[in-house]
Protein backbone atom coordinates (compact mmCIF):
# COMPACT_ATOMS: atom_id res chain seq x y z
CA UNK A 1 0.00 0.00 0.00
CA UNK A 2 2.36 2.21 0.92
CA UNK A 3 4.05 1.97 -2.67
CA UNK A 4 1.44 2.85 -4.56
CA UNK A 5 0.71 5.73 -1.92
CA UNK A 6 4.46 7.01 -2.76
CA UNK A 7 3.85 6.29 -6.60
CA UNK A 8 0.49 8.45 -6.78
CA UNK A 9 2.31 10.86 -4.63
CA UNK A 10 4.87 11.42 -7.49
CA UNK A 11 2.73 11.38 -10.03
CA UNK A 12 1.89 15.31 -10.53
CA UNK A 13 5.46 16.47 -8.85
CA UNK A 14 7.21 16.34 -12.51
CA UNK A 15 9.97 13.21 -11.27
CA UNK A 16 8.37 11.19 -14.15
CA UNK A 17 10.11 13.38 -17.14
CA UNK A 18 13.07 14.14 -14.89
CA UNK A 19 13.75 10.65 -14.25
CA UNK A 20 12.91 10.16 -18.28
CA UNK A 21 15.12 13.16 -19.01
CA UNK A 22 17.92 12.11 -16.84
CA UNK A 23 18.58 8.70 -18.42
CA UNK A 24 18.12 9.83 -21.93
CA UNK A 25 20.59 12.68 -21.43
CA UNK A 26 23.21 10.07 -19.86
CA UNK A 27 22.36 7.36 -22.42
CA UNK A 28 23.29 9.87 -24.90
CA UNK A 29 26.43 10.73 -23.67
CA UNK A 30 28.41 7.82 -24.97
CA UNK A 31 26.95 7.66 -28.55
CA UNK A 32 27.18 11.18 -28.90
CA UNK A 33 30.82 11.42 -27.50
CA UNK A 34 31.85 8.47 -29.71
CA UNK A 35 29.81 9.88 -32.43
CA UNK A 36 31.70 13.04 -33.09
CA UNK A 37 34.78 11.73 -32.77
CA UNK A 38 34.87 7.88 -33.72
CA UNK A 39 38.28 7.63 -34.96
CA UNK A 40 39.16 8.47 -31.09
CA UNK A 41 38.14 5.16 -29.93
CA UNK A 42 38.10 2.41 -32.45
CA UNK A 43 42.06 3.41 -32.97
CA UNK A 44 42.06 2.02 -29.26
CA UNK A 45 43.10 -1.70 -27.90
CA UNK A 46 40.96 -3.68 -25.58
CA UNK A 47 37.39 -4.11 -25.01
CA UNK A 48 34.67 -1.85 -25.80
CA UNK A 49 33.03 -1.53 -22.07
CA UNK A 50 36.60 -0.26 -20.94
CA UNK A 51 36.89 2.08 -23.76
CA UNK A 52 33.35 3.62 -23.32
CA UNK A 53 33.11 3.56 -19.67
CA UNK A 54 36.92 4.89 -19.17
CA UNK A 55 35.65 8.05 -21.73
CA UNK A 56 32.16 8.62 -20.44
CA UNK A 57 31.24 6.95 -16.83
CA UNK A 58 32.80 9.82 -14.81
CA UNK A 59 30.14 12.58 -16.65
CA UNK A 60 27.22 9.55 -16.54
CA UNK A 61 27.93 8.67 -13.05
CA UNK A 62 27.50 12.41 -12.27
CA UNK A 63 24.53 12.65 -13.79
CA UNK A 64 22.67 9.91 -11.95
CA UNK A 65 24.24 11.28 -8.65
CA UNK A 66 22.31 14.54 -9.66
CA UNK A 67 19.32 12.96 -10.80
CA UNK A 68 19.49 11.36 -7.10
CA UNK A 69 19.70 14.46 -5.56
CA UNK A 70 17.00 16.08 -7.71
CA UNK A 71 14.74 13.10 -7.29
CA UNK A 72 14.79 13.53 -3.04
CA UNK A 73 14.53 17.16 -3.38
CA UNK A 74 10.85 16.73 -5.00
CA UNK A 75 10.44 14.12 -2.92
CA UNK A 76 10.28 15.33 0.36
CA UNK A 77 9.96 18.72 -1.25
CA UNK A 78 6.17 17.20 -2.21
CA UNK A 79 5.90 16.39 1.59
CA UNK A 80 6.56 19.80 2.86
CA UNK A 81 4.63 21.78 0.69
CA UNK A 82 0.92 22.77 1.87
CA UNK A 83 1.80 21.05 5.16
CA UNK A 84 1.32 17.10 3.62
CA UNK A 85 3.55 15.68 5.99
CA UNK A 86 1.35 17.20 9.07
CA UNK A 87 -1.61 15.06 7.08
CA UNK A 88 0.50 11.91 6.50
CA UNK A 89 1.38 11.54 9.73
CA UNK A 90 -2.58 10.93 10.79
CA UNK A 91 -2.09 8.30 8.72
CA UNK A 92 -1.43 4.80 10.17
CA UNK A 93 1.55 5.27 8.44
CA UNK A 94 4.91 5.63 10.47
CA UNK A 95 7.82 7.84 9.04
CA UNK A 96 10.44 5.43 8.75
CA UNK A 97 8.00 2.91 6.58
CA UNK A 98 7.39 6.00 4.16
CA UNK A 99 11.31 6.86 4.26
CA UNK A 100 11.92 3.65 3.29
CA UNK A 101 9.54 3.37 0.57
CA UNK A 102 10.71 6.32 -0.79
CA UNK A 103 14.39 4.98 -0.79
CA UNK A 104 13.19 1.79 -2.34
CA UNK A 105 11.24 4.10 -5.12
CA UNK A 106 14.26 6.41 -5.89
CA UNK A 107 16.79 3.52 -6.18
CA UNK A 108 14.64 1.50 -8.66
CA UNK A 109 14.68 4.78 -10.68
CA UNK A 110 18.13 5.56 -10.72
CA UNK A 111 18.94 1.79 -11.29
CA UNK A 112 16.86 2.14 -14.28
CA UNK A 113 18.57 4.91 -15.38
CA UNK A 114 21.73 3.23 -14.50
CA UNK A 115 20.75 -0.17 -16.36
CA UNK A 116 19.40 2.41 -19.81
CA UNK A 117 23.09 3.92 -19.67
CA UNK A 118 24.47 0.80 -19.59
CA UNK A 119 22.20 -0.35 -22.52
CA UNK A 120 23.10 2.99 -24.39
CA UNK A 121 26.99 1.49 -24.51
CA UNK A 122 26.06 -2.02 -25.50
CA UNK A 123 24.66 -0.03 -27.99
CA UNK A 124 27.50 1.71 -29.00
CA UNK A 125 29.84 -1.24 -28.23
CA UNK A 126 27.74 -2.96 -30.94
CA UNK A 127 27.75 -0.44 -33.59
CA UNK A 128 31.42 1.01 -33.16
CA UNK A 129 32.84 -2.10 -32.41
CA UNK A 130 31.04 -4.82 -34.32
CA UNK A 131 34.60 -6.90 -34.89
CA UNK A 132 34.97 -7.16 -31.49
CA UNK A 133 33.09 -9.83 -28.82
CA UNK A 134 29.83 -7.79 -27.55
CA UNK A 135 30.36 -7.50 -23.49
CA UNK A 136 26.56 -8.02 -22.77
CA UNK A 137 27.53 -9.56 -19.63
CA UNK A 138 30.35 -7.05 -18.33
CA UNK A 139 27.67 -4.08 -19.08
CA UNK A 140 25.23 -5.78 -17.33
CA UNK A 141 27.32 -6.47 -14.57
CA UNK A 142 28.31 -2.73 -14.30
CA UNK A 143 24.73 -1.93 -14.51
CA UNK A 144 23.21 -3.66 -11.27
CA UNK A 145 26.70 -3.11 -9.40
CA UNK A 146 26.64 0.63 -9.89
CA UNK A 147 22.74 0.76 -9.27
CA UNK A 148 23.74 -1.16 -5.86
CA UNK A 149 26.46 1.50 -4.99
CA UNK A 150 24.14 4.62 -5.78
CA UNK A 151 21.98 3.19 -3.14
CA UNK A 152 23.79 4.80 -0.12
CA UNK A 153 23.42 7.78 -1.93
CA UNK A 154 20.32 7.81 -2.42
CA UNK A 155 19.10 6.77 0.82
CA UNK A 156 21.75 9.67 2.82
CA UNK A 157 20.33 12.51 0.36
CA UNK A 158 16.61 11.72 1.58
CA UNK A 159 17.62 11.97 5.06
CA UNK A 160 18.98 15.03 4.26
CA UNK A 161 15.76 16.18 2.01
CA UNK A 162 13.67 14.99 5.33
CA UNK A 163 15.47 17.41 7.81
CA UNK A 164 15.11 20.30 5.04
CA UNK A 165 11.79 22.16 4.32
CA UNK A 166 12.97 24.79 1.92
CA UNK A 167 14.05 22.58 -1.05
CA UNK A 168 17.16 24.86 -1.78
CA UNK A 169 18.95 23.62 1.08
CA UNK A 170 18.45 19.81 0.08
CA UNK A 171 19.52 21.14 -3.56
CA UNK A 172 22.73 23.05 -2.51
CA UNK A 173 24.00 20.31 0.01
CA UNK A 174 23.58 17.57 -2.46
CA UNK A 175 25.21 19.39 -5.39
CA UNK A 176 27.86 20.12 -2.92
CA UNK A 177 28.39 16.41 -1.79
CA UNK A 178 28.36 15.58 -5.79
CA UNK A 179 31.33 18.36 -6.15
CA UNK A 180 33.19 16.90 -3.23
CA UNK A 181 33.81 13.59 -5.22
CA UNK A 182 35.83 15.67 -7.46
CA UNK A 183 38.23 16.23 -4.99
CA UNK A 184 38.65 12.80 -3.41
CA UNK A 185 38.96 11.12 -6.85
CA UNK A 186 42.54 11.31 -6.65
CA UNK A 187 42.69 10.43 -3.51
CA UNK A 188 43.84 6.90 -2.11
CA UNK A 189 41.16 3.93 -2.70
CA UNK A 190 39.37 4.97 1.03
CA UNK A 191 38.46 8.26 -0.01
CA UNK A 192 36.67 6.92 -3.07
CA UNK A 193 34.21 4.80 -0.49
CA UNK A 194 32.40 7.82 0.22
CA UNK A 195 28.60 7.47 -0.57
CA UNK A 196 29.00 10.07 -3.18
CA UNK A 197 32.11 8.45 -4.49
CA UNK A 198 31.04 4.66 -4.59
CA UNK A 199 29.05 5.04 -8.29
CA UNK A 200 32.28 6.47 -9.75
CA UNK A 201 33.97 3.06 -9.75
CA UNK A 202 34.34 1.05 -12.58
CA UNK A 203 33.56 -2.82 -11.95
CA UNK A 204 36.91 -3.70 -14.32
CA UNK A 205 39.45 -1.34 -13.22
CA UNK A 206 38.54 -3.02 -9.33
CA UNK A 207 40.10 -6.65 -8.19
CA UNK A 208 37.93 -8.99 -6.27
CA UNK A 209 38.94 -7.90 -2.56
CA UNK A 210 38.09 -3.96 -3.93
CA UNK A 211 34.99 -4.79 -5.51
CA UNK A 212 33.62 -7.21 -1.98
CA UNK A 213 34.73 -4.00 -0.01
CA UNK A 214 33.08 -1.62 -2.14
CA UNK A 215 29.36 -3.79 -1.49
CA UNK A 216 30.24 -4.22 1.96
CA UNK A 217 30.80 -0.48 2.37
CA UNK A 218 27.63 0.67 0.31
CA UNK A 219 25.53 -1.89 2.46
CA UNK A 220 27.21 -0.44 5.80
CA UNK A 221 26.61 3.07 4.72
CA UNK A 222 22.97 2.48 4.07
CA UNK A 223 22.73 1.13 7.82
CA UNK A 224 23.81 4.80 8.74
CA UNK A 225 20.75 7.08 7.39
CA UNK A 226 18.20 4.04 8.02
CA UNK A 227 19.38 4.64 11.92
CA UNK A 228 19.45 8.14 11.72
CA UNK A 229 15.22 7.81 10.31
CA UNK A 230 14.64 5.45 12.92
CA UNK A 231 15.90 8.10 15.47
CA UNK A 232 14.65 11.17 13.88
CA UNK A 233 10.92 9.73 13.32
CA UNK A 234 11.23 7.94 16.78
CA UNK A 235 8.43 9.08 19.50
CA UNK A 236 10.54 9.88 22.16
CA UNK A 237 13.48 12.08 19.89
CA UNK A 238 10.11 13.82 18.40
CA UNK A 239 8.48 14.75 21.80
CA UNK A 240 12.41 16.49 22.94
CA UNK A 241 12.62 18.13 19.78
CA UNK A 242 9.19 19.61 20.24
CA UNK B 1 8.59 51.97 -6.87
CA UNK B 2 11.88 53.24 -7.19
CA UNK B 3 14.92 50.41 -8.02
CA UNK B 4 16.49 50.47 -4.45
CA UNK B 5 13.34 49.84 -2.79
CA UNK B 6 12.62 46.76 -5.09
CA UNK B 7 16.20 45.43 -4.48
CA UNK B 8 15.89 46.09 -0.32
CA UNK B 9 12.55 44.09 -0.79
CA UNK B 10 13.95 41.43 -2.10
CA UNK B 11 16.86 41.35 0.11
CA UNK B 12 14.07 41.30 3.23
CA UNK B 13 12.75 38.08 1.71
CA UNK B 14 16.12 35.87 1.58
CA UNK B 15 16.66 37.40 5.06
CA UNK B 16 16.23 33.93 6.97
CA UNK B 17 16.75 31.76 3.95
CA UNK B 18 20.47 30.97 5.28
CA UNK B 19 22.00 31.17 1.80
CA UNK B 20 24.83 32.80 2.81
CA UNK B 21 25.67 29.86 5.09
CA UNK B 22 25.15 27.46 1.77
CA UNK B 23 26.86 29.73 -0.41
CA UNK B 24 29.98 30.00 1.95
CA UNK B 25 30.43 25.91 2.63
CA UNK B 26 31.56 25.41 -0.67
CA UNK B 27 34.59 27.80 -0.36
CA UNK B 28 35.53 26.10 2.82
CA UNK B 29 35.13 22.58 1.82
CA UNK B 30 37.16 23.06 -1.60
CA UNK B 31 40.10 25.01 -0.25
CA UNK B 32 41.18 22.35 2.88
CA UNK B 33 42.10 19.54 0.52
CA UNK B 34 43.87 22.16 -1.47
CA UNK B 35 46.05 23.12 1.47
CA UNK B 36 46.71 19.36 2.34
CA UNK B 37 48.14 18.42 -0.93
CA UNK B 38 49.62 21.99 -1.74
CA UNK B 39 52.82 20.46 -1.78
CA UNK B 40 51.83 18.76 -4.97
CA UNK B 41 51.89 22.44 -6.76
CA UNK B 42 55.91 21.86 -6.37
CA UNK B 43 55.85 19.54 -9.15
CA UNK B 44 54.79 21.54 -12.30
CA UNK B 45 58.38 21.83 -13.77
CA UNK B 46 57.03 20.24 -17.04
CA UNK B 47 53.99 22.48 -17.08
CA UNK B 48 55.98 25.68 -15.94
CA UNK B 49 53.40 27.46 -13.77
CA UNK B 50 54.87 28.68 -10.33
CA UNK B 51 53.74 26.97 -7.11
CA UNK B 52 51.69 30.18 -5.79
CA UNK B 53 49.83 30.47 -9.69
CA UNK B 54 49.10 26.57 -9.78
CA UNK B 55 47.66 26.77 -6.05
CA UNK B 56 45.46 29.72 -7.12
CA UNK B 57 44.34 28.19 -10.47
CA UNK B 58 43.78 24.89 -9.02
CA UNK B 59 41.93 26.00 -6.65
CA UNK B 60 39.64 27.87 -8.43
CA UNK B 61 38.99 25.11 -11.35
CA UNK B 62 36.54 23.06 -9.47
CA UNK B 63 34.85 26.46 -8.41
CA UNK B 64 34.63 27.57 -12.14
CA UNK B 65 33.40 24.41 -13.95
CA UNK B 66 30.75 22.67 -11.73
CA UNK B 67 30.51 25.05 -8.37
CA UNK B 68 29.37 28.38 -9.58
CA UNK B 69 26.88 27.42 -12.14
CA UNK B 70 25.11 24.91 -10.00
CA UNK B 71 24.97 27.45 -6.85
CA UNK B 72 23.78 29.48 -9.77
CA UNK B 73 20.81 26.62 -10.31
CA UNK B 74 20.33 26.76 -6.39
CA UNK B 75 20.35 30.34 -6.00
CA UNK B 76 17.59 30.48 -8.88
CA UNK B 77 15.32 27.57 -7.12
CA UNK B 78 15.80 29.78 -3.93
CA UNK B 79 14.63 32.70 -5.76
CA UNK B 80 11.34 31.58 -7.13
CA UNK B 81 10.66 29.19 -3.89
CA UNK B 82 10.39 31.96 -2.25
CA UNK B 83 7.91 33.54 -4.38
CA UNK B 84 5.54 30.15 -5.39
CA UNK B 85 5.80 28.92 -1.45
CA UNK B 86 2.63 31.29 -0.25
CA UNK B 87 1.67 32.42 -3.25
CA UNK B 88 4.05 36.18 -2.87
CA UNK B 89 4.45 36.57 -6.60
CA UNK B 90 0.43 37.38 -6.31
CA UNK B 91 1.20 39.46 -3.59
CA UNK B 92 4.37 40.69 -5.34
CA UNK B 93 2.47 41.51 -8.71
CA UNK B 94 -0.07 43.86 -7.26
CA UNK B 95 2.39 46.38 -6.04
CA UNK B 96 2.97 49.47 -8.21
CA UNK B 97 5.85 47.70 -10.21
CA UNK B 98 5.89 46.00 -13.86
CA UNK B 99 6.54 42.20 -13.81
CA UNK B 100 9.97 42.96 -15.94
CA UNK B 101 11.59 45.26 -13.09
CA UNK B 102 10.36 42.48 -10.84
CA UNK B 103 13.02 40.07 -13.02
CA UNK B 104 15.50 42.29 -13.37
CA UNK B 105 15.10 43.22 -9.72
CA UNK B 106 15.94 39.29 -8.76
CA UNK B 107 18.57 38.35 -11.71
CA UNK B 108 20.43 41.59 -10.08
CA UNK B 109 19.58 39.99 -6.52
CA UNK B 110 20.81 37.02 -8.37
CA UNK B 111 24.32 38.44 -9.53
CA UNK B 112 25.01 40.26 -6.37
CA UNK B 113 24.94 36.70 -4.60
CA UNK B 114 27.00 35.33 -7.31
CA UNK B 115 29.26 38.27 -6.83
CA UNK B 116 29.67 37.23 -2.26
CA UNK B 117 29.97 33.33 -3.82
CA UNK B 118 33.23 34.48 -5.59
CA UNK B 119 34.15 36.68 -2.45
CA UNK B 120 34.09 34.12 -0.26
CA UNK B 121 36.46 31.84 -2.31
CA UNK B 122 38.77 35.00 -2.90
CA UNK B 123 38.71 35.38 1.14
CA UNK B 124 38.77 31.52 1.70
CA UNK B 125 41.83 31.11 -0.86
CA UNK B 126 43.99 34.13 1.17
CA UNK B 127 43.30 32.07 4.24
CA UNK B 128 44.38 28.68 2.58
CA UNK B 129 47.50 30.27 0.98
CA UNK B 130 48.32 31.82 4.42
CA UNK B 131 47.98 28.32 5.61
CA UNK B 132 49.91 26.95 2.67
CA UNK B 133 52.92 29.05 3.48
CA UNK B 134 53.06 27.91 6.69
CA UNK B 135 52.76 24.45 6.19
CA UNK B 136 55.64 24.37 3.27
CA UNK B 137 57.57 27.71 4.36
CA UNK B 138 57.38 29.32 0.89
CA UNK B 139 54.92 32.17 0.21
CA UNK B 140 51.91 31.09 -1.83
CA UNK B 141 50.17 34.56 -1.74
CA UNK B 142 49.50 36.16 -4.88
CA UNK B 143 49.25 39.56 -5.49
CA UNK B 144 45.71 40.77 -4.19
CA UNK B 145 45.36 43.29 -7.65
CA UNK B 146 45.56 39.86 -9.37
CA UNK B 147 43.37 38.21 -7.61
CA UNK B 148 40.93 41.06 -7.62
CA UNK B 149 40.85 41.44 -11.40
CA UNK B 150 40.61 37.15 -11.43
CA UNK B 151 38.15 36.91 -9.78
CA UNK B 152 36.12 39.99 -11.17
CA UNK B 153 36.47 38.62 -14.58
CA UNK B 154 35.76 35.11 -13.45
CA UNK B 155 32.38 36.89 -12.22
CA UNK B 156 31.81 38.61 -15.37
CA UNK B 157 32.05 35.14 -17.33
CA UNK B 158 29.09 33.59 -15.31
CA UNK B 159 26.69 36.51 -16.15
CA UNK B 160 25.34 35.08 -19.46
CA UNK B 161 24.81 31.47 -17.99
CA UNK B 162 23.07 33.38 -15.11
CA UNK B 163 20.66 34.81 -17.37
CA UNK B 164 20.14 31.39 -18.99
CA UNK B 165 19.38 30.02 -15.68
CA UNK B 166 17.11 32.85 -14.90
CA UNK B 167 15.39 32.27 -17.81
CA UNK B 168 15.20 28.31 -17.73
CA UNK B 169 13.57 28.53 -14.07
CA UNK B 170 10.98 31.65 -14.97
CA UNK B 171 9.48 29.98 -18.29
CA UNK B 172 9.98 26.50 -16.48
CA UNK B 173 7.31 26.63 -13.80
CA UNK B 174 7.95 23.49 -11.58
CA UNK B 175 11.77 24.07 -9.97
CA UNK B 176 12.03 20.60 -10.08
CA UNK B 177 12.52 20.51 -14.08
CA UNK B 178 14.14 23.79 -14.03
CA UNK B 179 16.76 22.94 -11.57
CA UNK B 180 16.88 19.48 -13.09
CA UNK B 181 17.55 21.27 -16.86
CA UNK B 182 19.91 23.41 -15.19
CA UNK B 183 21.96 20.90 -13.41
CA UNK B 184 22.00 18.85 -16.47
CA UNK B 185 23.29 21.58 -18.90
CA UNK B 186 26.16 21.80 -16.61
CA UNK B 187 27.72 18.14 -17.03
CA UNK B 188 28.39 18.40 -20.71
CA UNK B 189 30.48 21.74 -20.54
CA UNK B 190 33.40 19.43 -20.08
CA UNK B 191 32.63 18.13 -23.13
CA UNK B 192 32.08 21.00 -25.58
CA UNK B 193 34.68 23.22 -24.06
CA UNK B 194 37.03 21.43 -26.12
CA UNK B 195 35.15 22.10 -29.64
CA UNK B 196 35.62 25.02 -32.03
CA UNK B 197 32.55 26.80 -31.01
CA UNK B 198 31.85 26.82 -27.37
CA UNK B 199 31.46 30.67 -27.21
CA UNK B 200 27.80 29.72 -28.11
CA UNK B 201 27.41 27.74 -24.85
CA UNK B 202 27.31 30.35 -22.11
CA UNK B 203 27.99 27.26 -19.51
CA UNK B 204 31.46 27.22 -20.62
CA UNK B 205 32.24 30.45 -20.32
CA UNK B 206 33.66 30.59 -16.48
CA UNK B 207 35.95 27.50 -16.98
CA UNK B 208 37.73 28.49 -21.02
CA UNK B 209 38.67 31.78 -18.94
CA UNK B 210 40.36 29.66 -16.43
CA UNK B 211 42.32 27.53 -19.23
CA UNK B 212 43.00 30.85 -21.04
CA UNK B 213 44.57 32.39 -18.10
CA UNK B 214 46.22 28.81 -17.09
CA UNK B 215 47.86 28.44 -19.89
CA UNK B 216 48.76 32.62 -19.94
CA UNK B 217 50.68 31.77 -16.81
CA UNK B 218 52.71 28.27 -17.61
CA UNK B 219 55.59 28.95 -19.34
CA UNK B 220 55.38 25.89 -21.61
CA UNK B 221 52.04 26.64 -22.61
CA UNK B 222 50.66 28.71 -25.35
CA UNK B 223 47.40 30.63 -24.79
CA UNK B 224 44.95 29.76 -27.53
CA UNK B 225 43.93 33.25 -28.98
CA UNK B 226 40.69 34.28 -27.37
CA UNK B 227 37.43 34.83 -30.36
CA UNK B 228 37.07 38.25 -28.19
CA UNK B 229 34.77 39.48 -30.66
CA UNK B 230 32.67 36.29 -31.46
CA UNK B 231 32.61 35.56 -27.53
CA UNK B 232 31.04 38.97 -26.76
CA UNK B 233 28.70 39.08 -29.52
CA UNK B 234 27.76 35.50 -28.76
CA UNK B 235 27.39 36.18 -24.88
CA UNK B 236 25.70 39.93 -25.30
CA UNK B 237 22.89 38.34 -27.58
CA UNK B 238 22.77 35.56 -25.43
CA UNK B 239 21.94 37.54 -22.07
CA UNK B 240 20.11 40.18 -23.82
CA UNK B 241 17.90 37.05 -24.94
CA UNK B 242 17.46 34.92 -22.25
CA UNK B 243 16.91 38.69 -20.01
CA UNK B 244 14.17 39.71 -22.45
CA UNK B 245 12.73 36.48 -22.37
CA UNK B 246 12.05 36.04 -18.67
CA UNK B 247 10.84 39.57 -18.47
CA UNK B 248 8.42 38.69 -20.73
CA UNK B 249 7.47 35.46 -19.24
CA UNK B 250 7.63 36.69 -15.39
CA UNK B 251 4.43 36.53 -13.66
CA UNK B 252 2.73 35.61 -17.05
CA UNK B 253 0.65 32.65 -15.51
CA UNK B 254 -0.25 34.50 -12.34
CA UNK B 255 -1.56 37.22 -14.39
CA UNK B 256 -3.95 35.45 -16.51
Amino acid sequence: MIFSLERKKLKRTGFYPVFAGCAFFAALIPAVNTGVRPETFTALSGSPTAILLDANWEIMAMLYLLFAVVGACVMYHAEYSDRALLKMASLPISGISMFLAKCVLLELFCAAAVLAGCLSCLGCSLYWFPERTLPVQELLLQGVFSSALLFPFAALMLLIASCCANMWVPLGVGVLLVFAETLFRSGSFVLRLLPFSLPYHILSELSGAQTGICLGTAAGELLIPGLAMLLLTSPRVRRIAE
Amino acid sequence: MKWTTLFQVELTKIRRSKILLLLILPSLILWIPNVMNSSLNFQMDDIGISPENSFLIQGFMGLAWFLYPAFLVVLTVMLWQTERSGRGIVKMLSLPASPSAFSLVKFLLLLGLSAIQVFFSVVCYYGAAFAASRLNDYDFLVSPLFVGRFAFFLWLTCIPMAALFWMISTCIRTSVFSAAAGLALIVPSVLLINTKIWFLYPVCYPFYYLIHEYSKLASTMTPDELPLAPWILSAAAFTVACLAASCIRFGKKEIQ
